[in-house]
C-alpha cells in the first residue's frame, strides 16, 4: 500500500488515486512527420529500477491530476504536486 | 415541482438491527435530502472570481481544503483550488451572480446527492470500518472534511460533532452505499429512523 501525500488533501491511501503513466514523456510537436518519434511518444516506456515521474489522479479525493516521484524498487515515494503547477 | 424522493424510499426499513447491547444500539442512521447542493468551479484565478458569489452568503473567502464554513444556513466546502461546494437552502442564491461570471462554471446539484448521517457512541468505529481514513476526533475535528471512497464510491464526509458524521453521496449509488453501511454498522447494533 503506498500513502500519498496529496497537496491539497493530505496523506492518503493509494486506493483513493488511479496511476496516470509516465509524467516525464512529452509530446512531440504537431507538425512532426517522423514516425518513430510518434510511436516513441504514444507506445515505447522506460521501465527504470528506481525513481521514476509519474502522474497518478486523486479520483476519490479533490480529483486534481499529480506529478510524483516514486522510488520503483523501494516504493518509497518522494515530493508530489499539482501537475497544472510547474515543478 | 415534483417532489424529490428519497433514493432510499424502497430499502430504509425503521427500527433495530443488528447487535444488542445493554448501553442500546451504537449507531442511529438516517438520511436526508439536501435543500440546496451548489458546485462552482473555475480556472486559474478562481478565488478572485468567485468571492463576490460567495459574499452574497456571506463567506469572506473560498475557505481551505480541511475546514468548512458556516454562513447562516449555508456550508462551504472547499473541495480543490479551484472549485467549491455550498450546501443549504440558501446555497442557490449563488446561481445567477456565479452564472453570469464567464470564468466560472456553475452546477446545481441539489437533485444529485443524498445526505446520509452517521450518529451515536460508535460513529468513529463505524467510519473507520467504510474508508481509509483517521476519523479520531484529534484527527478529523468538528467541522473538518474530507473526500474519500466508500466501497470505491466517491464521497464527501463532514465531521459535525464528536458523535456524528454527514456523508455527502452520489443519490445513483445511495441505496448501494446504504446497504453496505448497515452491514457494517450491524456489530455495532443501529438505528434507523423515519425518514426526514
Ligand atoms: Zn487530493
Amino acid at each position: 500500500m503506498l500513502r500519498i501525500n496529496c497537496p491539497v488533501c493530505g496523506t492518503r491511501d493509494e486506493t483513493e488515486f488511479t496511476y496516470g503513466g509516465d509524467a516525464t514523456v512529452v509530446r512531440p510537436a504537431m507538425d512532426e512527420t517522423r514516425a518513430q518519434l510518434w510511436l516513441d511518444y504514444v507506445f515505447n516506456r522506460d521501465n527504470p529500477r528506481g525513481p521514476h515521474t509519474e502522474y497518478w489522479h486523486h479520483v476519490q479525493g479533490c480529483r486534481q491530476w499529480l506529478v510524483m516521484e516514486r522510488n520503483t524498487l523501494t516504493h518509497e515515494v518522494g515530493e508530489c504536486h499539482l501537475a497544472k503547477e510547474a515543478c | 415541482m415534483p417532489d424529490i424522493q428519497s433514493p432510499l424510499a424502497a430499502v430504509r426499513t425503521p427500527g433495530r438491527f443488528g447487535a444488542s447491547f445493554d448501553a442500546g444500539p451504537g449507531i442511529t442512521l438516517s438520511d436526508a435530502p439536501l435543500s440546496g447542493l451548489v458546485q462552482i468551479a473555475g480556472w486559474d484565478g478562481f478565488e478572485t472570481a468567485v468571492k463576490p458569489a460567495l459574499k452574497t452568503l456571506g463567506f469572506s473567502d473560498a475557505g481551505d481544503f480541511c475546514c468548512s464554513r458556516q454562513s447562516g444556513d449555508a456550508t462551504l466546502f472547499r473541495t480543490a483550488p479551484d472549485r467549491v461546494l455550498i450546501t443549504g437552502a440558501s446555497a442557490g442564491d449563488v446561481l445567477e451572480i456565479a452564472g453570469a461570471n464567464a470564468e466560472l462554471a456553475v452546477l446545481d446539484l441539489s437533485h444529485a446527492r443524498l445526505q446520509i448521517n452517521v450518529e451515536g457512541r460508535n460513529a468513529e468505529g463505524l467510519m473507520a470500518q467504510l474508508a481509509p481514513i483517521d476519523f479520531r476526533l484529534n484527527a478529523m475535528p468538528i467541522g473538518s472534511f474530507v473526500q474519500t471512497g466508500i466501497h470505491h464510491i466517491g464521497v464527501l464526509i463532514h465531521r459535525t460533532s464528536a458523535t456524528r458524521f454527514e456523508l455527502m453521496v452520489p443519490v445513483t449509488f445511495a441505496r448501494g452505499l446504504w446497504q453496505f453501511i448497515g452491514l457494517n454498522a450491524a456489530p455495532f447494533g443501529y438505528d434507523v429512523l423515519e425518514a426526514a
